[in-house]
């Protein structure tokens, strides 16, 4: 059974290919296209996953499309005439962007792909968000929340999955969006809807919650299934300004871009607000994980959508949460519901069996688990060019299927050097201040270092309080809050990091995902040499061979050829 | 204008005019493809002026029927069953 999953037209097209219920190949449209957050219809990423099983479109038994379009069509028609007449501007962009390509997917697949019409399939958004949270968990059965921006009517749902069988219980409706609201008040602080949410989050460890009542009384459902008051807020039927004048009422006056941020001294007013999102974000999402908990009272949470990317949102949930167990997918946005898509069908339409493969997607690496590919040589001049403080891109093996956090392509420097944490952004051309990297421990020596949770978590999506150790070694990586972010390397999954790490005598690095500013995360060697070019690297790592930043390259072999 | 073009010139001085060559190719073309996008553009052009006549004719009603109704409830736990075979 050869089953290929389509995500597509929103943000971050991505196909997902599986034969025989096992998954041969993942890939987002963006790092094929070079466009970040590419939303067009994935057609290398599906030839891609085509010549990757080597198989060709005709011979796919279903083709499966992560949404159902004329759904979404009438939720967006209906949401326009709720809004009547403040639509008015907005409507014949949005009706033109539907009634032009969205509306038309399945004569589009199958006119791109070659398949019957009868083999096409549609799914709803959050039934594939929620399929790829639980199917590729290592849970037999758990408790399913997707926490989401946009999609048909729904913008969060409650489930369940057991075995092969996954259902949504309930599930909250459009308007009331936590995603959206989130990327209102992105907005409202002068970032990129859509894109920047992650550095309001960034933003909200050096403010105060001022605004946490403004917040509450904005997100109504403190207990249990939030509504949002709609009044200040255009987000639901206008996608180019999401938030109306009114807010100002509110918040204050608006930010916008190339403004003065106002996050120290004595105003910090817009690290306030990030704070006070945050505070309610976390609040609603919690109270929606114990509703799922009442209905499914299982040890296990599978959590997916754009909220599942809030680091301090599944700290939270984790911490003060009714469930021991947290699984987020690796890609748990609009992207990985091409490949929930595509594992739904397998398992709750043709009855397929869970397999163990589509857990190994998280800890996909070319060498074999528990053995590292890097040289001794290798490794030590790693060693000493980020003892000497260089910044270093690392381009390895495979890409990666994922929204962050890829070893395989990063880059990363030691924390001990001056000003290290800006240092390593500006070379990737991340100027913004209060944004910090990641910091790569290994799994052994974390407790040291962070305030690990209890249970099994995800640990590259945690924001975590910092130990006094780690705050003297990498204080540029911890923000005012005294929390970072942990990137907790394990032996097992990524053998080559943790070697390099052990060698270090302080063993931390930091460490961000190999992409520029307005670029997708590099996908070929030809594109980390490219973005290398561009870059204020100091040496470029791509398999053996590293290349300094005057041009000169050599190969880093042992002499036994290891 | 001014920048792009300076820009363009630079990347050509310093041979690196195909970095571009992709995104230059339609401003080129002959008069034939000029002829097409300038229809594709006047029909979406079109388009959308239609739609917004449509908006304050055909809809008008429905916008005031939607308007005065209580729209969906925020939360419901009726979910039915999905149907894999359904676009709606």
């Amino acid at each position: 059974m050869r089953i290929l999953g389509i995500s597509a037209f929103h943000s971050d097209a991505a196909a997902a290919l599986l034969v025989d219920g096992q998954t041969v190949a993942a890939a987002q449209e963006e790092r094929f296209s070079r466009i970040s957050l590419d939303p067009s219809f994935p057609v290398q990423a599906i030839q891609f996953c085509l010549e990757r099983a080597g198989i060709r479109a005709p011979d796919l038994d279903h083709v499966v499309f992560y949404e159902k379009p004329l759904r979404k069509f009438e939720r967006i028609l209906a949401a326009q005439m709720k809004a009547f007449p403040r639509s008015a501007r907005s409507f014949a962009h949005v009706m033109f962007a539907s009634l032009g390509d969205r509306i038309w997917i399945k004569n589009r697949i199958t006119k791109e792909l070659g398949v019957d019409a009868a083999r096409v399939l549609f799914t709803d958004q959050q039934l594939a968000l929620g399929a790829n949270a639980f199917y590729t968990s290592p849970f037999d059965s758990a408790a399913v929340l997707t926490v989401d921006n946009e999609g048909e009517w729904a913008t969060a749902s409650i489930g369940a999955g057991h075995d092969t069988r996954f259902e949504v219980h309930a599930e909250v409706t459009f308007p009331h969006s936590l995603g959206l609201f989130a990327s209102a008040i992105t907005q409202f602080l002068g970032f990129i809807p859509g894109e920047d949410e992650h550095k309001v989050e960034a933003l909200a460890g050096y403010g105060k919650p001022a605004f946490a009542e403004v917040m509450d009384h904005l997100v109504q459902g403190a207990d249990g299934p939030f509504a949002i008051d709609q009044a200040p807020f255009r987000f639901s039927f206008d996608s180019q300004r999401l938030y109306d004048d009114s807010l100002c009422d509110h918040l204050g006056p608006a930010r916008f871009s190339g403004d003065l941020l106002l996050i120290e001294g004595a105003d910090t007013r817009h690290a306030d607000i990030a704070a006070s999102l945050q505070q309610v974000l976390e609040d609603r999402v919690l109270a929606l994980a114990r509703t799922a908990h009442e209905r499914t009272p299982s040890p296990h949470l599978c959590f997916a959508g754009q909220l599942a990317t809030n680091r301090r949102v599944n700290a939270r949930v984790l911490a003060d949460g009714p469930f021991t167990d947290l699984f987020i997918p690796a890609s748990a946005t609009k992207a990985g519901g091409a490949l929930g898509a595509a594992l739904f069908v397998h398992h709750a339409v043709e009855g397929g069996s869970r397999t163990d493969s589509s857990f190994d997607l998280n800890l996909s690496r070319t060498a074999a688990p528990g053995t590292s590919d890097l040289s001794d040589r290798l490794v030590a001049e790693m060693k000493q060019r980020l003892l000497g403080g260089e910044v270093i891109g690392w381009s390895r093996g495979e890409m990666e299927f994922g929204d962050q956090s890829t070893p395989n392509r990063c880059v990363m420097a030691c924390p001990g050097a001056e000003n290290a944490n800006r240092r390593l952004l500006e070379a990737i051309q991340v100027f913004e201040p209060f944004l910090t990297c990641r910091v790569a421990v290994p799994e052994d020596l974390a407790a040291g270092f962070f305030e690990l949770p209890s249970g099994d978590a995800p640990f590259l999506r945690l924001q975590l309080a910092a130990r006094e150790r780690l705050r003297d070694i990498a204080a540029s990586a911890v923000t005012p809050d005294g929390t970072a972010w942990p990137h907790i390397v394990t032996s097992r999954r990524d053998p080559e990091l943790h070697a390099l790490l052990m060698t270090l005598d302080d063993p931390v690095l930091l460490m961000a995902d190999f992409k520029l500013r307005g670029s997708p995360l590099v996908r070929t060697q030809a594109d980390a040499v490219r973005a290398f070019e561009r870059s204020r690297l100091d040496a470029l790592v791509v398999d053996s061979r590293v290349v300094d930043s005057n041009g000169q390259a050599h190969d880093s072999v042992s002499p036994s050829g290891a | 204008m001014d920048f792009c073009a300076a820009i363009g010139c630079l990347l050509h001085a310093t041979d690196r005019a195909r970095a571009i060559s992709p995104v230059a190719q339609p401003p080129n073309e002959s008069f034939v493809g000029r002829w097409k996008r300038l229809g594709i553009h006047s029909g979406a052009s079109f388009s959308r002026v239609l739609l917004y006549v449509l908006y304050w004719t055909l809809l008008l009603p429905f916008g005031i029927v939607a308007k005065l109704g209580r729209g969906r409830p925020a939360f419901r736990d009726d979910v039915p069953p999905p149907n894999a075979r359904s676009q709606y």
